[in-house]
């Protein structure tokens, strides 16, 4: 592997109290329409980038809510970035790609809760596209896994 | 004289409920650095009339510019609004209400800023970020 694609991406919220350093492996933007994304970003969909061996400062500036058994979100104290939505007691597998400062390369490969998509967002034909249904399904397997 | 129409809405966890009229309804998104930053993708809200906003519960308000602030729950961290200082106008998410409230796409702002990844359906205007700062300032070619 060369240096280059080793190098950590950096990033951080609005008001710059929480920062970041990640690696991005794929450059694979996942899109997610379900309802409670739209309810936390004010109604676009989340657009997260998957990540590896995150590294955060201002950890202490970062509030999280429960808004499911499983789920977590997080976001900024300060200026109330939306941070990242992972699973409760789980490393962070996705970052909102709005936090990199190099969004270069980064690609839509997949769409999530797609029955949910508003109609002035187009789907990305290319990508990857899991209705709720099978979302709930993946999530059922990955419980089952843990238990 | 078109009819208004009453909606209301909440955040994720339901601290912040928001009521307001709609005389025209209007959806907008924003692809600006700070919109992108702050929602991961774009900021979308919903045009409602001014003098009928009610918002209840504990919205932590940031000052993001010189000119703008930003509202969001303090328990979920749900985006509320964007709102201007000198006038005080707020302008509401749309996500707070149930299917945007049902209102058509109408604008788009620095749409030369949007990526690929989040390019709009419809035949909404589109203004560059030249022509939006234009709008909100009154200043430069476009008045």
């Amino acid at each position: 592997m060369s240096a280059t694609a080793n190098r950590k991406k950096s990033g951080m919220c609005l008001c710059g109290a929480v920062k970041f350093r990640a690696h991005v492996p794929d450059s694979a933007i996942q899109l997610c329409h379900c309802q409670q994304c739209q309810r936390w970003t004010g109604g676009g969909p989340l657009s997260v980038v998957r990540v590896k061996d995150v590294e955060i400062s201002g950890q202490d500036m970062i509030q999280s809510y429960h808004a499911s058994a499983h789920g977590e979100r997080a976001f900024c104290k300060v200026c109330g970035t939306n941070l990242y939505w992972k699973m409760q007691d789980h490393s962070i597998t996705f970052l909102p790609v709005g936090l990199f400062d190099d969004q270069n390369g980064m690609d839509v490969r997949e769409e999530i809760f797609v029955d949910r998509r508003p109609n002035w967002l187009p789907a990305h034909q290319d990508a990857n596209q899991q209705d709720e249904a099978a979302m709930q399904a993946q999530l059922r397997d990955f419980l089952e896994g843990q238990s | 004289m078109m009819a208004s129409k009453q909606i209301s809405g909440s955040c994720l966890c339901g601290a912040i409920k928001v009521q307001a009229k709609v005389s025209k309804p209007a959806l907008r998104a924003c692809h600006c650095e700070m919109c992108r930053k702050l929602t991961s993708s774009m900021f979308m809200s919903i045009n409602t009339d001014q003098d009928s906003i009610q918002i209840t519960g504990n919205v932590a308000v940031y000052s993001s510019s010189e000119w703008a602030e930003r509202g969001f729950c303090r328990t979920c961290g749900s985006v509320i609004f964007y709102s201007t200082k000198e006038d005080g106008a707020r302008n509401l998410s749309a996500g707070l209400f149930e299917n945007a409230a049902h209102a058509p796409m109408k604008m788009e702002f620095f749409s030369d800023n949007c990526p690929s990844a989040y390019a709009l359906a419809g035949d909404q205007e589109k203004l560059t970020a030249e022509q939006t700062i234009a709008l909100f300032t009154g200043e430069g070619d476009n008045g």
